[in-house]
Parts: structure tokens; sequence; C-alpha cells
């Protein structure tokens, strides 16, 4: 039996205004390249970084979502290493004072139950720029071919690196553990969470123990895994590699890999030996960052409810099952939606119904958010009405739901304007079964021969011929009536 | 605990530094580490016992700075600074990409 020992260091993005130490702005997802930058963040010789307040709030906050202890005194430090994407020579990061320590998280794997995922740290650092590695077709403005380019947009744009314990044991946990997280940070508003423009990315470390010998391997770091798909297929990927390997009775080398999308496995980047070493020291141009009893109070002030506790009430306040809770809080615009219609129907199973299946796959469809769309709570609440009331039948209430989406007309002006009322006139469907009888006599005998299955052909008949009006339970026991008659 | 300043761990540090010395200036480097450190070995003989940790030889605390976003306004002399460019990107000889 092999156990698998995950943790993860996941990079947050903060929505800040500016970046971290100077006022270029933070937001600079499809800019121009190299039109954010200033001589602070650039590296000029004589600058000083002067650390953004909201840089310093959102990251409190994070702290606070994720249970940390914020600590009272925290410190920057130089990072050094020599890459032309971080133009000073070194990353202003916090590595011997953390901003937090000492969070958790409690991560819902499905039936119910929760995993506890240790948080070890939670620091302010700032971003690099972006590198481009060109081929030898692209030509420079002095003639050179070939090259890598340089963005700096980005250097110096605030994170929070959240480092956690190595709690997690499966692949699927980590994705889990990843998402959690992410949607925390979106529902705090500190964080976007989106993954394509790198505002959320992930490294993983694995090791794997041999149950039987209580034999382990060395870790192995998988980094810059940029979506929670990746993150999954690599950590499964890795495992399958390190448990054929201690099979095989090899070393497994301690290095660093990282997901390969061409060849859908990890390859090494490097090798222990070839380990960095960042000789952090104290930055000298930043004092200590002290965050008093009374800003952490106000700042948990500003802390909206977290998707833990919502999922929690919803299933308590309006007995949902887990899944519709998950599905609901995932999406906080949707869960507010949810709420709002449910305040004035007051019959939260039906109208979640309709905002997890019909509504979530129309929207996916269209790639469109709730607050895209057109839908408002009270063509919800009207078509409950039309339903309770057998005006129109399920499959007319789905054909309307997905116009009050798109167009946002009310459910009773579609049925007047169309004429959808449910046909529960048992001649018209009398005649439409007598019709299907007429043209598909071979059904008929099926049916008298004992098929009873062929009864959905006969009830398939009447939904065409009336368009989907008919109450299916009513075509179903005329037909039945019909066929059994004759 | 005295560290072994010796040429490998000076190769490292060059290294790092992304520097390269000569033979002479590497020896000189290494008596100037080991009389640094021969010094900085003094403060061993402190006894800090029950003193709390200095954080920070700085007392001002943090002030920090209220976020107002702003375009630096000459962009252009930066860019004016980069060896090679390609539209508005600073371009460099190839590098082999691993971060
Ligand atoms: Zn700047």
């Amino acid at each position: 039996m092999f156990k698998t020992v995950i943790g993860l260091e996941i990079h947050a993005q903060l929505s800040t205004p500016t970046k971290a130490f100077c006022s270029c702005p933070a937001d600079t997802f499809g800019d121009t390249e190299n039109t954010a930058i200033c001589p602070v963040c650039t590296g000029q010789p004589g600058t000083i970084p002067v650390l953004g307040e909201e840089t310093v709030r959102l990251s409190v906050m994070s702290a606070l979502a994720l249970n940390c202890q914020v600590s009272e005194i925290s410190c920057f430090d130089r990072k050094n290493y020599f890459y032309p994407d971080l133009p000073k020579g070194y990353q202003i990061t916090q590595y011997f004072r953390p901003l937090a320590r000492n969070g958790f998280i409690e991560v819902r794997v499905g039936n119910g139950r929760k995993s506890h995922i240790r948080i070890n740290r939670i620091h302010i650092e700032e971003d690099a720029g972006k590198t481009i590695h060109e081929g030898a077709s692209s030509i420079s403005a002095s003639g050179k071919q070939g090259g890598t380019l340089v963005d700096l947009n980005r250097c110096g744009i605030p994170l929070v690196e959240i480092v956690t314990e190595p709690d997690i044991t499966s692949s699927r946990e980590a994705r889990l553990a990843m998402e959690s997280i992410r949607d925390i940070l979106r529902y705090i508003g500190v964080c976007t969470g989106d993954m394509e423009k790198g505002a959320l990315r992930c490294d993983a470390n694995i090791s794997v123990i041999n149950t039987r010998n209580g034999q382990s391997s060395n870790r192995v770091e998988v980094k810059n895994i940029n979506s929670f798909r990746f993150v999954e297929k690599a950590l499964d990927y890795e495992y399958k590699r390190i448990t054929q390997a201690m099979k095989d009775g090899k070393e497994v080398v301690k290095e660093t890999r990282t997901w390969d999308l061409a060849s859908k496995t990890t390859i090494t980047m490097r090798k222990k030996e070839e380990e960095s070493d960042y000789r952090y020291f104290p930055e000298p141009d930043l004092p200590p960052l002290r965050i008093t009893g009374s800003y952490l109070e106000e700042v948990k002030k500003m802390l909206p409810e977290l998707p833990d506790e919502k999922i929690d009430r919803f299933m308590r306040d309006y007995a949902l099952p887990e899944h519709d809770a998950v599905v609901l809080v995932s999406d906080k615009e949707l869960s507010g939606f949810f709420e709002e219609t449910v305040k004035v129907t007051q019959r939260p199973k039906e109208v979640s119904n309709w905002l997890t299946g019909d509504l979530l796959r129309i929207l996916k469809e269209r790639d469109m958010t709730v607050g895209q769309s057109e839908l408002v709570p009270d063509h919800i609440v009207d078509l409950l009405r039309l339903l309770d009331s057998r005006t129109i039948s399920i499959s007319v209430a789905k054909e309307i739901f997905s116009e009050c989406v798109r167009l946002g007309k009310m459910p009773s002006n579609i049925v007047e304007e169309k004429g959808l009322q449910q046909v529960d006139d048992e001649e018209e469907i009398e005649s439409a079964i007598r019709q299907a009888m007429k043209d598909n006599p071979k059904a008929v005998d099926q049916y008298r021969a004992g098929k009873k299955a062929v009864l959905s052909y006969f009830i398939g008949a009447v939904m065409r011929r009336t368009k989907g009006r008919a109450d299916p339970a009513v075509a179903g026991s005329v037909a039945r009536r019909l066929l059994e008659d004759d | 605990m005295k560290p072994d300043i010796n040429e490998d761990l000076i190769r490292k540090l060059e290294r790092l530094a992304m520097i390269s010395l000569a033979e002479d200036e590497r020896e000189k480097l290494t008596a100037d580490i080991r009389r640094i450190l021969d010094f900085m070995q003094s403060l061993d003989e402190v006894d800090v016992e029950g003193i709390e940790e200095m954080v920070s030889p700085v007392s001002r605390p943090m002030e920090t700075r209220e976020e107002i976003p702003e375009h630096f306004f000459d962009t252009e002399s930066i860019i004016k600074m980069f060896p090679d460019i390609s539209k508005r990107y600073l371009r460099l000889p190839p590098i082999k990409g691993d971060e």
C-alpha cells in the first residue's frame, strides 16, 4: 500500500488598484507591453519601495478568511536571483517573518465529509515580469535574430503566497483544496481566481510512503501548474511515476518538475544540485509592518459570509442536499439570486433545480454569467405558478425558461403570445393518438402482442402534435385506454 | 561556528552573483571574507540570554501609501535604456526558459 503526501503553494494576485510598492496600475492584463512601468518597479538606482495600503488590507483579509493568526509584526526580505524578469536582481517577499501563520480550510470531499487542511503560512510578495521565448525567425529593431522578450507590466504586482501543510492525501483532494481556496479568495474579493490570466498559480509537493515498510520517497516539486485539471493530472502522473520507481527499487530523485502540455507528462526542470541559493536577507528599504488589534477588527468586519459557512446554512435553512448547496454557493451571484427567489416562493428545492440544472446549462452554452442573463427572480415565481395551475407542461416550462434567460420576457406573457397553454382536452389528445395508431399499425400490433414499451411512442406522437403542450401523464393514460379497448 | 572559506565557496558565490573573478582577485576576496567573518565572530561573545530580538534597526513603523493608480509620465526614458527592443519589449539574447 502506498500513501500520498501532498502540500500546495498557491500564488494569488491581489486585486489592488496599484502595484505593491509603486503607483503603477496593477490591472494590466491585455495592456501594451511595458506601459505600466516606473523607476521603482524597473529597479532604477536610488528608488525606494512604498507599500500600498490595499495590498496590506487584501492580504490581511486573505489571512483571516483562511483562519490564520496574523502576526503583529511581519517583515520584508530580499530573495536574490538574477533573471531578466526581475530587473532589481531580487524579489521583495516575507521570508523570516511572514504576515500570518497557522490557518486551515475545511475542504468538502463529497458525501457530507470535510477534510481539514492546515495552512502553514501566508506572506506578501511581488510578482516578476513576463518573458517570451521567441523562435529564430523573429528579428529585432537592431536586426538580431531570435531572442527573449521581456514585459515588465506584471513586475511588482502584489501576490499572497499561501503554503499548506502536507495534509493532502490524493490528487483529487489537492484539486478540491485549490478550488476551495480560489472560491474563498473570490468571495472576499481579494483575487479574481482567473488561472488563465495568471491571477492564480499553483506549485505542488508530492512524496509517497510505502505503508508496509514505512519507507518514504524523496519529495518532488511540480511547478507552474496553471489549471485545476492539470493539478489533478500532474499529481496522478507523479504518483504513478514515483510508486513505479519504488516498486522497482529505484531511487526517486529530489527535483523540480513541470507539467508538459504536449506530452501530458511531467518533465524535469532542475535537479537538487542545481537548486538555487536565494541568500535571503532583510529588506533595508522597508520597516517592519505592524498590524494592530483594532486594524484587524476593522478588516474582520469587512469579511462577508464565507463559502463553507454558506453551504452549511443553505443545507440547514433551505433543507437542500449538499450537492445543490455546493453548486449554488460556488457562484456568489447565483447564490444571491437563489436567496432572492426563495424569499418570494419559499420553495427552495424547486428553485434550486431550475438554477443548478437548466440555468447553468444555458449559461454555459452561451458563455454568460447570471448577471449578464435577462433572468429575474419573478420569472421563476411566475413559472412555478403556471406549473402549479397546470397551465403549462414541464416541457413547455423548460422552453419558456430558456426564453426568460435570453429575452427577459415574463413566462405568462410568453404563454399568451404563443398559445402554449397545456392541452388537457382529452378529445384533442385522443385524436392525436388515433392518428398515430393509423400512421403506424405495426406499433399497435406490437403493443397488443405485449410489448408495453411501445406506449412511449404514442406519448411522443402526442407531444409532437401538440408541440409539447400535452400533459404526458394524461397522454399515457388515454393511449393505454385506446390501445387496450379497440 | 566558523564557516570554511575555501575556493569552492568563492566559486559558488561568483556563480550566484553572476560575476567572474581573476585568480588574484579570488585570493584577495577569500582573505577579505575571512577577515570580515572573523570580525563578526566577535559578536558571538555577547551574552544575549533573555534579551528580545531586534526585528529592525528602524524604529519608525511602516507607513503605507494610498493606492491611486497612475501611469509614470516618462516610460519612454526607461524604454530608451533597454539595450535592444522589439516593439516595446526589452529584447535579450535567447535564454533557455525554466522559470
Ligand atoms: Zn512601477
